[in-house]
Order: structure tokens, then sequence, then C-alpha cells
């Protein structure tokens, strides 16, 4: 089989690959839609197609980085030349098709497209098309080089998505088009360059050697479960570079040393000192999202429940639930749910602190600061009710349940907290919802969030096996 | 093995995993005392037993006690005298190596900062390094200390040193050995490099599919195989060779190697005597016994 034969496969092989085809096809009909739709039909079509390509562009690199960073694929035989090959011939044929397609829909009689402004020189048709599909050839190749030099291949639907919610938030697609049809020479030249320019780029063996090896999450390695460790071993020596101070070591190291063997209390702490060694040195990163979240709530106080639950809900990146571990110290399986338990109330208390102080700055602070007008609003900083200061009390016994069942599978974990995030949007945005919230209905939720946790938490701890195969 | 003064009794043991079955009615039971070879293929039931034995895991069917303890209910004052180094060296990367010993030592009353400091100079650990950096075999060895550390009563090692160097291996059984010495202290190792653990144990379990096939001392196993080479004195071998429980045989005229089992050396070379030739007998190493015992089950 041939070697570019081989790679093409990657595009219908994996059956998983179906659904991110299902997802782009829908991005990409949408931008369609939107651009037909438009005031001017066919307004931005071509800048519909545009994104499109560059959508192509992040999914064929992103499967041509997974094979790359594969180590048994920098000794392959002409492997290197078939992966620049394969990306240049797909470049090419989702240009074209998007070519095609955009000509069909343009000469349709109830079409008109942006031609009309464009040709009325006459002739300049065929400049205009050669101009498009060079430009979109050039955004597929944007995409590719994004996979290539930035990103990790997990991430790249998240990234597609957002693309095509800027382009519609900030309604771009006519700009983005708008040098295909006025300067369609200058295009093509930059087009062809940039082909040129990676062409060259893609065949250094440098490049190879670069990809070989890379720390790279593909579409679907985070399933697996050894991936993800291999990555987070790797985010620890780089990033987490700090240390807690000397003192805060020996204070916990004293005082799980002083409590009796059979304490509980020794094993909470035990679960407290490690959490430290992971937070306390990356403490100021919290701290100033916590402070960008409560000043933008303090202006839009009606989103305060909401931006202010997704703090508490990053703790989850933080917790490392002492029920799952499989470093085995001397605690049983109560003396796991007991460490758990107070991390979990740890948790809670430290963002409830903080968010008290915070909320408490903006009442101090709201008379005192002036209005903001921006884009024509009057924006006033507002008290913050004190209720919102309950929300991590009920929210972090949810995340410490979650982490406990997923810690293993990343997936769940994620999609588990996407859950959660959800729920607390639908709930909690509806103006009068947050209002009618009675301090006796907030303290009712937070029991019942700590019963319900708590009691499959216990039943966790003592139940279930305690590693994972 | 019966169950008299064992530390570990595991009765009719059997855990599913989804449609898997990992343990088949697993009867087992470990003195004090021993280092007990755990041998066994990828998928056999090893961890499986191991995580069995301190709770990790509980069984579907049967009963496992530690210490005299259901192993569900092991608390501090029994896991306290117990080291486990995990199969996966699951630690805590975001530690540095030396922060990680102070934490785990701080659970132990007695906690021997001679070994840990002869350990960390003989494997060359860098107790500043962040463990999330450290190498699979480093990893290895931080998880090996901290699992010997405080001298436990029962050390259980799962697939210790897959990761090691020879050197470091080589260091690592030397030090097996010498926390063997103190009375009724109880090893279990599983390990597929059967060459490593051939030199320490003196029993062996293997399994096979989730069942244990084999729980023989292992001075035991290696009377039980044998493999001989035979030589003939005065021309070709005769056609058919006088042995019983012949399991293997190769032989080009005037030679053969033969694996045979349940005989003793005295009547191998009786009846070599006896058809004129020369045998030269050998134990089987722990390797080949492991195949042959597979391969008879």
């Amino acid at each position: 089989m041939r070697i570019l034969v081989a790679n093409l496969r990657h595009l219908y092989q994996r059956r998983g690959l179906w659904l991110v085809y299902v997802v782009l096809a829908f991005l990409g009909l949408f931008l369609v839609e939107r651009a037909l739709s438009a005031p001017n039909h066919g307004g931005g079509l071509f800048g519909g197609f545009l994104v499109c390509s560059f959508l192509w562009g992040l999914l064929v690199a992103a499967l041509q980085m997974e094979a790359a960073s594969k180590t048994f694929s920098f000794c392959l035989p002409d492997h290197r030349e078939a992966v620049r090959r394969l990306v240049f011939l797909v470049g090419l044929v989702v240009s074209l098709a998007f070519l095609l397609i955009s000509v069909a829909l343009l000469v349709s009689p109830s079409s008109p497209g942006p031609f009309e402004r464009a040709i009325t020189p006459g002739g300049l048709l065929v400049l205009v098309l050669g101009s498009f599909f060079c430009a979109s050839a050039a955004a597929y190749l944007l995409g590719a080089h994004v996979v290539f030099s930035v990103i990790y291949g997990g991430s790249v639907l998240g990234l597609a998505t957002s693309v095509v919610v800027l382009c519609i938030m900030f309604d771009v697609l006519e700009t983005i088009q708008y040098p295909i049809l006025h300067w369609p020479v200058g295009v093509i030249a930059l087009a062809v360059a940039f082909g040129l320019a990676s062409w060259w780029w893609l065949g250094r063996p440098a490049w190879f050697r670069r990809s070989c090896d890379r720390p790279w999450i593909g579409f679907f390695d985070p399933w697996d479960r050894s991936q993800i460790h291999q990555r987070y071993r790797a985010l620890f020596a780089t990033r987490f570079t700090r240390n807690v101070p000397p003192e805060l070591d020996r204070f916990f190291q004293r005082v799980i040393a002083t409590r009796r063997l059979s304490s509980p209390a020794r094993y909470a702490w035990g679960a407290l000192y490690t959490t430290c060694v992971l937070v306390v040195p990356q403490w100021r990163g919290p701290l100033m999202l916590a402070l960008a979240v409560v000043t933008f709530a303090g202006y839009f106080p009606a989103a305060a429940p909401m931006v202010m639950g997704f703090l508490p809900l990053m703790t989850v990146g933080f917790f490392q639930s002492p029920i799952g571990t499989a470093l085995l110290v001397a605690g049983g399986r109560k003396e796991r749910f007991f460490a758990t338990a107070t991390l979990i109330l740890g948790f809670s208390m430290v963002w409830v602190l903080l968010f008290g102080v915070l909320v408490g700055l903006t009442h101090l602070l709201a008379p005192l600061v002036p209005a903001v007008t921006l884009g024509g609003d009057t924006l006033n900083l507002h008290a913050i009710s004190f209720k919102v200061v309950l929300i991590p009390l009920a929210l972090v016994p949810v995340v410490g349940l979650v982490q406990t069942l997923f810690c293993r599978k990343p997936v769940w974990l994620a999609l588990s907290i996407m859950l959660v995030t959800a729920i607390m949007m639908t709930s909690s945005t509806p103006l009068g919802l947050y209002q009618a919230v009675t301090p006796a209905l907030a303290v009712v939720g937070t029991v019942l969030s700590w019963g319900i946790c708590m009691s499959l938490l216990y039943r966790i701890a003592m139940y279930s096996d305690l590693a994972r195969q | 093995m019966n169950d008299n003064g064992s530390i570990v009794a595991m009765e009719k043991i059997s855990k599913w995993f989804g449609g898997t079955k990992a343990l088949d009615e697993v009867s087992l039971a470990i003195p004090s005392g021993r280092i007990i070879g755990l041998l066994g293929a990828n998928g056999a039931g090893k961890s499986t037993l191991l995580r069995t034995i301190i709770g990790l895991y509980l069984p579907d069917e049967g009963r496992a006690t530690t210490f005299g303890t259901v192993a569900r209910d092991l608390g501090p004052r029994e896991l306290a005298r117990i080291g486990y180094v995990h199969q996966e060296g699951e630690l805590f990367n975001w530690m540095t190596v030396g922060q990680l010993i102070r934490y785990v030592s701080a659970y132990y009353p007695n906690w021997n900062e001679d070994l840990e400091r002869r350990y960390i100079t003989d494997f060359e650990i860098n107790i500043g390094a962040r463990v999330g950096s450290l190498s699979p075999g480093e990893r290895q060895k931080v998880a090996i200390l901290i699992a010997i550390g405080f001298k436990p009563q029962l050390l259980i090692l799962d697939e210790p040193a897959s990761a090691l160097d020879p050197i470091a291996r080589a260091r690592f059984l030397d030090l097996l050995l010498e926390l063997i010495q103190t009375a009724n202290r109880t090893i279990v190792i599983s390990s597929h490099i059967l060459s490593d653990v051939e030199k320490v144990i003196d029993h062996a379990v293997i399994m096979d599919h989730g069942r244990i096939i084999c729980d023989r001392s292992f001075d035991d196993l290696r009377e039980q195989y044998h493999r001989i080479r035979l030589t003939g004195l005065h021309g070709p071998l005769p056609v058919q060779l006088p042995f019983a429980g012949v399991l293997d045989c190769r032989r080009n005229g005037t030679e053969a190697l033969l694996t045979v089992r349940d005989q003793t050396p005295q009547c191998i070379e009786d009846q070599a005597r006896a058809i004129d030739c020369e045998a030269e007998i050998q134990s089987l190493p722990l390797e080949d016994i492991y195949r042959v015992v597979v391969n008879e089950k």
C-alpha cells in the first residue's frame, strides 16, 4: 500500500472521526446558511468557506500530527514526504470543492451573490474565483500551521467552535472576503507565496525531528488514561516549579506525625498538606481570576451566581481525592473518606472566605467607584448580594464527588463538569430566580448538596474498588 | 500452605471486571517469614490479587483477611505494617521527592531514617527533583523507598523492578534479602523478570487466567523438574529412552536434551547407566519451570 493512501485512510478508518465530520459539517452549513440569509444574499459566502477551509486545515493537520508525533513514524521510509503531500492534496481538493459549491450557489438565479458588485468591470469572474480558490487553500494551510505549531489535537474542536462563534459574533465574514473581491491579484500572489513557503517548511527534516515524540494529545487520546498521565507528569515537571515555604512543609509534617496512628485527623491533615503543596504556589492565578470575576459580577449583578459558580468548579483541577489514590499510606477506607470530606470542607471554606472578602469589598466600593460608559451603556458597580457566598458551599461537594468518581476517566470528568455548568447556567441565569432565593432556601440547598454528596462518597469509600484497572 | 498462622488468607475469592473474571475462586494462605514470587502472564490476575490483599479491591465472592482482619476493613494499625509498591507507580507528581518522602514518613512512627539515607545514596535519588519529572526508573526507586522505609512486616511489590536498570535491580534484590533477614517479615513480589525473582524467592505462586495453578515451595519445584543432557558413551543413543515423566525431548544421534518431572537424580543416573549413557542433571531455571507448569495446565 502506498504511504499516501495509508495516510488518507486516517480520514475514514477511525469511526470516531465521523462525529468530528458531523460537527464540522454542521458548522460549515451554519456559516453558509448565515451568509445566504444575509440582507445582501451571499454577502459572506466566500468568507464562510474560508473559515470552513481553516477548520479542515485544523482537522487534517491534527490527524497527521498524531502520526508524526509517534516515534516509529520518524523512521518510516518516505513518510515525511507523504505527510506534506497529503496535507497539500486534501487542501487542494477541499478548496476546489468549496469553489465549485460557491459557483453553483452564486450563479443560481435565486442567489445573486457579491459578484454583482465585484465583477462590474466584466471579465473579473475568473480572476475572483481564482483568488477565492487560492485564499481558501491559504486559509486551510493556516489552520494546518496552527495545529502543527501551537495546540494539542484534542482542543481542535474547541478551537474550531470558538472561531465560528467569534466570526458570527463579530460578523466578520464579509470583512475577511473583502480582499478576494477587491484585490484578487494580490491575494493570489500572497497565497501562492504562502503555499510555497509552507511546502518548504513542512519538507524540512528539522520539522519532522521536532514533531517526533512531541507531547501530543490526539482526538481520542483523552480516553487513554496513560496518555493523560504522561502529559500530566510533563505538565507538573515544567509548570509546577515553585515550592511551598519550608515552614509550611515542617508544620504539616509535624502535625501529621504527632497525631495518633488511628486518629482520622492524621489523614485529614495529610490530605490538606498534599493539596497545599499543589495549590499554595499557584495562588496568584485563582486570586486574580476571582478578582476579575467578582468585578464583572459587580457590574453585571444578575450574572453573579453564574460567573461566581465557575470558580468553585475550577477546584476540580486541584482536588486530588484521597479516596481514589493508589499511594498507600496507613489510612484505611474510613480514613480516606474522612480525608476527602475534610478536603471538600477546606476548599469550600477557602472559596467562602475569598468570596466573602471580595463581595464585602463591592459593598465598600460601590458608592465610591464612578460609573463607566462602555459602548454607549453606563455601567455601575453594584454591591453583590452575600447570598452568592453560599455557592461554593453547595458546589464544592459536587466537584469532590465528580472528581472521586471520574479521577481516572478524564473525558467523563470533563463531561460531568460541563453538565454541572449547564445545570448551573440554566438554573441561575434567569433574573428572577436568583433574587427569589431566600437565605433559608440557600441553606437547605447547601445541606442537601452536602448530604447527598457525602453519603455517595461514603458509599464509594466503603463499598467500591479504590483503584481502577 | 495452610491457614494456620497465615498473615494473609484468601478463601475462594472471585472478582469480576465487567465480563472478565479476574480472579476465579482463588484460595491462598501466606505465612510470615517468606518471600513469595507471584508469577503469571499479563492479565493473569496478579495485580488484582495483590490489591485484594490490601483491600483496594473488594472481592465479589469469597473472603480475604490480612493480619486477621477482613481486607475491606483494614485500618491504620494493620496498614501501618504493610508496604506496597504499585504497578503504575502512582505518586504525587507535584511534590518534590524530598517532600514526598517526608510526607509518607510522617505517617509511620517507626520510619527508618538510616535506611532512607542509605537507600537515597545507593540508588542515587535526587530528593530535590519534582516527582512528575522523574523517569519511570527513578519513580520506581522512589516508590520502593516509601514502601520499605518503615520496614513493613508485609511488603507487597507489584512489578517493582520492571523499569530499573540492571545495577539498580541487583541492589534492589540485595535490599530484599537484607529485609527478609528480620524475623517474620514477608514479601510478596510479582514480576515478569523471572531471572531476578528466582534469586530471592522461597515460594512460588503461579497464576493463569485468574486461577492459581501452582502454589509450592521453590525448592520443591526445583526438585520436581530437571533437565538432563544425555550423552551416549559408546555410540548412538537407543531409540527408546527409559525415562518416565518426560515433558520434552530433543535428540541428535549421540546426544539428547530432556526435561523430566518427578524423577530423582539417583533414579535418572541409574537409568542412564543402564543404557550406557552419561547424564548431566540440572535443575530448571524458574523461567522454564514457569513455562512447563503453564503448559502442563
